[in-house]
């Protein structure tokens, strides 16, 4: 059953830093706030899941190291995310392409990452890739791990969106 | 003094244009909080469903005090074959508790996408303006996915619309669903 699928690339986007509410449930205005908050200082960011989880509603995101500080003001006027927002880092998305909308490849990713005990913090789907957040010290082992679960070509040899 | 000259673009745009609005129905949503010391026992669970050759349209997952929270977003067709192998999982000391829900997908993408602020806020703030409720959202590569409960997605991309710009020809298109 755990044999590899064909997996043509992969590819990390480092120097970021994951802003979560995890364990605590939110107003949906909320998160607007915070969303407004980085739209009207033109913070981009590079990875956002939001849901209604085990403990209501959440989100983790994930923003550029250097913005870490502005984030971290822009909050602090928020009263309902004092002391539930959590900033942690340096982590990495290390994305795996094309999974082709097939279950298998997102069960090889979790075995993988699973039996490597790598700490995950996430993940998610794009088009084309499945994008997993790690921190940046396992990052060499994550990309060793799921190399190992995938042939993967040597030269990615297209983007993915 | 630095005279080192520094140019600074950013693409900005009254009105974001998108590729247009990808709709898709039919779909089944599962909501799961995994142990992490279940992790690969998902993973086994995922991959037989995909030898069996279930599709998904949505995968998201994020770290909660419990675990991971995972929601896999899949046509309705394999939501008893998914429900038959999760429930092998709930069985055990660390429990993986589910549902599965009837849900619809609204996805869309546009230039630069990824790289741009501003773009889930705006569609958020055009979703809540005209009262649709949504039940996740994910930003992932240039994509943003919005997962609505039945029957709202043609109302999610009629307040999307308002505010967006989308090429005429495609501005409803609806996509097949995976699997």
């Amino acid at each position: 059953m755990n044999d590899t699928i064909p997996m043509e690339g992969m590819k990390v986007s480092g120097d970021l830093v994951r802003v979560s509410v995890a364990n605590a449930s939110l107003a949906e205005e909320v998160v607007a706030r915070f969303l407004g908050g980085l739209t009207d200082n033109r913070i981009n960011i590079n990875l956002f899941i939001g849901g209604k989880g085990s403990e209501g509603t959440q989100f983790t995101c994930c923003i550029a190291a250097p913005d870490e500080e502005r984030v971290k003001t822009l909050t602090e006027p928020i009263s309902d995310l004092k002391g539930r927002v959590q900033f942690s880092g340096p982590v990495d998305l290390l994305s795996v392409f094309p999974h082709r909308f097939n279950l298998k490849a997102l069960g090889l990713s979790l075995i993988a990452l699973g039996k490597a005990k790598i700490p995950l913090h996430g993940f998610c789907s794009s088009l084309s890739a499945l994008t997993f957040i790690t921190d940046h010290a396992d990052l060499d082992q994550a990309s060793s791990v799921l190399q190992g679960s995938f042939s993967l070509h040597a030269d990615p040899p297209r983007p993915f969106c | 003094m630095d005279k080192t000259l520094e140019t600074r673009a950013a693409y900005w745009e009254s009105r974001i244009k998108t590729y247009g609005f990808q709709r898709v129905t039919d779909l089944s949503l599962f909501e799961m909080t995994v142990s992490r010391a279940k992790i690969d026992s998902l993973g086994r669970t995922f991959c037989r469903l995909g030898d069996a050759g279930v599709g998904f349209n949505l995968v998201s997952s994020w770290a909660s005090s419990r675990g991971l929270e995972v929601l896999l977003l899949a046509p309705a067709q394999w939501a008893k074959l998914i429900e038959e192998h999760m429930e092998e999982l709930v069985e055990g000391p660390d429990k993986i508790l589910g549902r599965a829900l009837p849900s619809e997908m609204v996805f869309f993408h546009g230039p630069h996408f990824g790289d741009r602020s501003g773009i889930v806020d705006t569609a958020l703030q055009a979703l809540t303006a005209r009262g649709v409720q949504m039940k996740a959202v994910a930003c992932s590569g240039s994509c943003i996915y919005l997962v609505l409960p039945e029957g709202q997605s043609e109302r999610a991309v009629a307040a999307l619309s308002e505010v967006f710009e989308i090429p005429k020809a495609s501005s409803h298109k609806r996509s097949m669903p995976a699997g």
